[in-house]
């Protein structure tokens, strides 16, 4: 359940820390932040993208994404060695998602069921990016969290089992498995969706 | 197995929703360099540049949260006595904010957004402030560029006078402020915060149909905006 003032006034404590007179010997030198900030602005799409994803609520997504960027410039060092800063910043990623969605699960919000079944029946203008997405993001929750991730970054971010197995720190056997459930998942619940509403009593718009 | 190959096309089509915008780009980083402790009032700036799109970053979020802690209650303005709607002028309570100097952020290029189909995925390199907005279709192309402070400050005195009258049950007055804004600054950085004032304006005086269209909008150009839970409450309904 989201609450507003609890998200506000996490912001306005953040907002309000940059009001404060910097700390002597607390800031970060020019170098160190200048290129925590390219990382930042190179990498916010991809992790912005995936946490919501994931199934943090859309009003929480910018305390997520920041709270993974804050742990990322603590343990900058941490990523000496990799072969990847996704798959490291997505294992990041997945440690605040869990956190998040305990208090900031996203709510269900499905298109029009008629405009769905327009668009699998082959009308591409059916749905636009956002019914497209809220679907999706439905049909994600119903896969389990080990699914999920491997199906997001598989399918919608496509990385290679490799990263996938690198970014969820498990081996690539084990990635392709379960995309395979998650593949058969998902369209399991898809076609849930389409037959729930062809049923009699099913949604209605 | 392989996916089905109209789930493939929900997936492709889903890509661009989940894409955030250049405003969350640019929110998050103002609130991500307070936090490291870059904030740097005392900086040297080296070319002397301020960058004003950091700080109105700063500004334009924090004027989002008196919109909506002004909207629920008293628990946010007893913490922090500014974002009482009455006496501080906008000027006054923003002063740190827009002097703050952000030296390693240089000036924000201009954001040109284009309507119409985008890459699904943006590429590794993509700068958020420099990327088509991939989610939401939009009326028309929308640039916004760095503003000065005096507009800036102009900008969120408009804002926080139509909150306040809101607030103050006034909602008739409260849109006219909402409209001068509007009028003033179509494009400016507080659009969003105007947006939902308005919606709940709307609903204050019961156009309903009215407060519904505006949420429409409001979400189709901010489909994660920090204001959806309080449009989620009001007469516009659902988000």
């Amino acid at each position: 359940m989201n609450d507003v003032r609890t998200v506000d006034a996490r912001m306005l404590a953040r907002l309000e820390q940059a009001l404060q007179p910097s700390e002597t010997g607390a800031r970060p030198t020019e170098g160190t932040l200048a290129s925590f900030l390219d990382l930042y602005r190179e990498h916010f799409p991809f992790v912005w993208r995936t946490v919501g994803q994931m199934g943090v609520d859309p009003t929480a997504i910018a305390d997520a994404v920041q709270d993974v960027f804050v742990v990322v410039h603590r343990r900058r060092a941490d990523f000496e060695g990799r072969s990847s800063v996704q798959t490291w910043l997505f294992g990041i990623a997945r440690r605040v998602v869990a956190d998040y969605r305990k208090a900031y699960r996203r709510r269900p919000a499905t298109p029009t069921e008629p405009a769905v079944l327009d668009f699998l029946a082959g009308d591409d203008d059916a749905l636009n990016k956002l019914e497209a997405s809220d679907l999706v993001s439905t049909l994600l929750d119903t896969l389990d969290d080990a699914k999920r991730e491997v199906f997001v970054l598989a399918e919608l971010e496509g990385m290679t089992m490799a990263e996938i197995a690198e970014a969820t720190s498990t081996n690539p056997n084990t990635v392709s498995a379960r995309l395979r459930a998650a593949r058969a998942a998902f369209e399991s619940a898809l076609l849930e969706h389409q037959t729930g509403e062809d049923a009699p009593g099913g949604r209605q718009r | 197995m392989s996916l089905d190959p109209r789930t493939r096309a929900l997936l492709d089509r889903a890509k661009g929703g989940f894409e955030p915008t250049p405003h969350d780009a640019v929110v998050v980083e103002a609130a991500l360099i307070a936090v490291v402790g870059a904030t740097a009032a005392g900086a040297v700036t080296g070319a002397g540049k301020l960058a004003t799109m950091g700080s109105a970053a700063i500004a334009r979020a924090m004027a989002g949260v008196f919109l909506v802690s002004g909207a629920i209650g008293g628990t946010l303005a007893l913490a922090r006595p500014a974002s009482q709607e009455t006496k501080s002028s906008p000027v006054t309570a923003l002063s740190s904010p827009i002097v703050v100097r952000l030296t390693l952020v240089p000036p924000a290029p201009v954001i040109v957004e284009e309507p119409g189909e985008t890459p699904a995925v943006a590429t590794a390199t993509a700068r958020p402030r420099l990327a088509p907005h991939a989610g939401v279709p939009r009326a028309e192309p929308r640039a916004a560029k760095p503003q000065d402070t005096s507009s800036l400050s102009e900008e969120l005195a408009l804002v926080r006078e139509g909150t306040s009258r809101l607030h103050a049950g006034n909602a008739v007055a409260a849109l006219a402020s909402f409209d001068s804004h509007a009028e003033t600054f179509p494009r400016g950085l507080l659009e969003e915060e105007r947006c939902a004032g308005r919606v709940l304006a709307l609903c204050a005086l019961g156009r309903k149909s009215d407060a519904r269209d505006q949420a429409v909008a409001l979400r189709a150009s901010h489909p994660a905006s920090a204001h959806a839970a309080r449009i989620r409450e009001s007469c516009a309904g659902s988000w």
